[in-house]
């Protein structure tokens, strides 16, 4: 800086600070000025969305489904026009389920990509933890696979979700165990936070109310490898059912460990399995486990068969179920915004809440909180030719096959 | 609710194994400090790349991981001598010249930041070599079940890692104790300066230890992955547990790191039955800071080896 002044014959001693001072602010007005320029949204051009996930860390996996499902799905949209005639541009973020990353890379959405909707996260807390500042900024909310029921209780208008919640899962799961397996006593086992805690609160109010006895209710941290301590405490309780809340490299361990120290009953999980790398993971210990699902590649629907077909031409692997739910979210976007015919996030907030459509996970129609209305699957991993696969066991509409009870599967 | 005693012999068993393992990576880790005065916040991903390379080499060659852990464990202490000569060793240099030799003490700042700076660049590589996706390390053992009387049974696999562990570690202590380069080892550990004045090359040392430290890493992960799954942030996991058995067992007392893995162990099974187990991790930091308040030393502390 010195010599640039000393060029411009300005350093005077007495005036040297001023000097400084003075072009300090001509260079910030500038800049600030030629960014302000460049960032005028033009009419007609793209629209950005943000995708937020955890792309790092432990939950690197699902953030790849929802990843490969928002190119995917922002792809599809675009070859065909866009929406009301605007390409969708996307941005994504990476938040490792992290709430401070998350906070973060959403006020660099806004301010600096100045999205106009967000699409994500995995993790409630994060999700949780975001959503005050889109509302504030009347940003979309596309929530794609966070369950916490709270995230559509809070009434935010701009908010939407694109799967069943933590309590219409867990509800529906709990009735199908009642009425399908009549266990007189049940074990529950969650990871200890938000997620496992609600889990097991609600599954086993709901199994309570219809004469359940739950023998056994166990925790694990998060980064836990070792479970034994945990099964072999529900080993001595003797459960009919073990109920397990938790993401697919625990709950395969789980599967792995029980086994490994003779303690064959049935588990049945909530939907954080629903994956081709679940079943290559645990292998054939997963044969027998019941859990709910939100969406299944096998599944007959035209909808959902078009997507499975686009997604694995595109990625070759099959899509998991978070990858159903981020595609969802986007075409809730695009049917929105068509129904609305304009891009007025109120009249978009609007239309979320009119429109019916077919989705990877079936006929989707929001309620007035925001809530996706979807059907849950119940599903059983069975050994089908030599190979695991899910067998949908409910809702009759999809039924695949028959729940085989875990005495025939491994003796008694 | 009462412990029944079959659930209590379960825990004790499970308990000891698990034990071996954490004495096996802390026995690592407390090698490195005893020797080279150096916090390694990076051993905890040499125990990550031992179990990738592991599942590298059984898909690659076909054959058991048991039989190739030893082999994968051997190429990552290479990388651990490389990585030594490469990135340590111009900092030790530094270190000796600014204080010298009499004040042969490594634990700099600079030390931490680079090992921590080393942990995160190898998730984030193991990340993209092998994705983030949890894989399985394919094994025979994991499906034959041990069965016990009284209900008890364990696979086989984590018997073999069990026995894996303390094979190893029956092997170093010999090492140690018995040849002229352990006991090398144990000079440097004790006086550096002394040690350097007697003849011994302690740059070469060094190399030595770290090659100790990284491959027993790299084989406690290479033989606990067909048992959990593995992941590029498996180390992180491991390495905070690893660092409680250093301090509880005495920082650089490498019996001690033994005895104290054990302890853990034990104490984790045990906790769990009493405390109930989502306490378990608690129980762990519980005893460390026990340890620490009692015996600032360790349990086997100022009777360095």
């Amino acid at each position: 800086m010195n010599w640039i002044l000393c060029e411009l014959g300005v350093a005077m001693p007495v005036s040297r600070n001023l000097a400084i001072g003075l072009v300090i602010i001509i260079a910030v007005v500038g800049i600030a000025t030629a960014f302000l320029l460049t960032m005028k949204p033009a009419g007609g051009e793209t629209v950005k969305i943000g995708l937020i996930a955890p792309l790092t860390g432990s939950l690197a996996e699902h953030g790849l489904d929802m990843k490969q499902a928002a190119i995917l799905a922002v792809d599809e949209i675009n070859s065909k026009g866009g929406i009301l005639g605007r390409k969708i541009e996307l941005v994504i973020e990476d938040t490792a389920c992290k709430a401070d990353l998350a906070t973060a890379a959403v006020q660099k959405l806004i301010t600096q990509d100045k999205v106009y909707a967000v699409v994500g996260e995995y993790c409630s807390t994060v999700t949780l933890a975001v959503q005050p500042t889109l509302m504030e900024n009347k940003r979309l909310l596309l929530v794609p696979v966070s369950v916490a029921t709270k995230i559509t209780e809070q009434g935010y208008k701009y908010t939407a979700r694109s799967c069943a919640n933590q309590w219409m899962q867990t509800t529906q799961h709990a009735d199908f165990i009642v009425s399908h397996l009549k266990p007189k006593t049940a074990a529950m086992l969650g990871i200890n936070d938000d997620y496992g805690r609600e889990g097991l609160k609600i599954w086993g109010d709901r199994v309570k109310e219809k004469g359940v006895r739950i023998v056994a209710e166990e925790y694990f941290d998060a980064g836990t490898t070792d479970f034994t301590p945990q099964l072999s405490k529900i080993k001595a309780a003797n459960p009919d059912v073990i109920f397990v809340v938790a993401n697919i490299r625990d709950a395969a361990n789980i599967l792995k460990q029980a086994h490994e120290i003779g303690l064959y009953k049935q588990f049945s999980m909530l939907g954080g399995v629903t994956s081709e790398e679940f079943l290559q993971l645990a292998g054939d210990d997963a044969i027998g486990l019941v859990h709910v699902s939100y969406f299944e590649p096998t599944s007959k629907r035209p909808a959902a068969q078009e997507f499975v077909q686009k997604f694995v031409q595109r990625w070759n692997r099959m899509p998991a179920m978070y990858s159903a739910g981020v595609w969802d979210a986007f075409m809730t976007l695009k049917y929105a915004v068509e129904k609305a015919g304009t891009w007025d996030v109120d009249k978009v907030a609007d239309a979320i809440r009119t429109i019916r459509f077919e989705g990877a996970q079936g006929t989707i129609y929001y309620d007035e909180k925001g809530q996706a209305q979807t059907k849950v699957l119940l599903v059983q991993v069975q050994k089908v030719d030599g190979k695991l696969k899910r067998v949908i066991l409910y809702p009759e509409s999809d039924k695949e096959g028959e729940y085989i009870p875990p005495e025939r599967l491994w003796g008694s | 609710m009462a412990v029944q005693p079959t659930l209590f012999m379960e825990q004790t068993v499970l308990g000891l194994m698990m034990g071996g393992i954490y004495a096996a990576v802390g026995v690592g880790l407390t090698m490195i400090f005893g020797v080279m005065k150096l916090s390694n916040f990076a051993h905890g991903e040499f125990y990550m790349i031992g179990a990738f390379l592991t599942y590298t080499l059984v898909t690659a060659l076909g054959g058991d991981p048991y039989l190739l852990a030893p082999v994968s464990a051997i190429a990552v202490g290479l990388v651990g001598i490389a990585l030594n000569k490469i990135v340590f060793l111009s900092l030790y240099k530094e270190l000796r010249e600014a204080k010298g030799a009499a004040a042969f003490f490594f634990q700099d700042l600079r030390f931490i930041m680079l090992t921590i700076g080393l942990s995160i660049l190898f998730v984030d590589l193991a990340l993209v070599l092998w994705g983030p996706i949890p894989i399985a390390i394919p094994s025979a053992f994991t499906s034959y079940v041990v069965k016990l009387p009284g209900g008890l049974s364990f696979s086989l696999a984590r018997i073999m890692a069990f026995i894996v562990a303390m094979v190893s570690l029956v092997v170093l202590y010999t090492f140690l104790m018995t040849t002229k380069t352990g006991k090398a080892i144990r000079a440097t550990s004790q006086n550096p300066s002394a040690a350097a004045l007697v003849g011994i090359n302690t740059y070469k040392i060094y190399d030595i230890t770290m090659f100790i430290s990284t491959s027993l890493a790299a084989l406690s992960g290479g033989i606990l992955g067909p048992i959990y799954n593995i992941y590029p942030t498996m180390g992180l996991d491991v390495v905070a547990k690893a660092f409680v058995v250093v301090i509880t067992g005495g920082m650089g007392n490498i019996v001690g790191s033994m005895l104290a893995g054990f302890l853990i162990g034990l104490a984790e099974g045990w906790g769990g039955l009493i405390f109930g187990t989502e306490y378990r991790q608690v129980v762990a930091f519980l005893i460390m800071i026990l340890v620490l308040w009692f015996r600032p030393q360790g349990i086997l502390g100022g009777r360095r080896r």
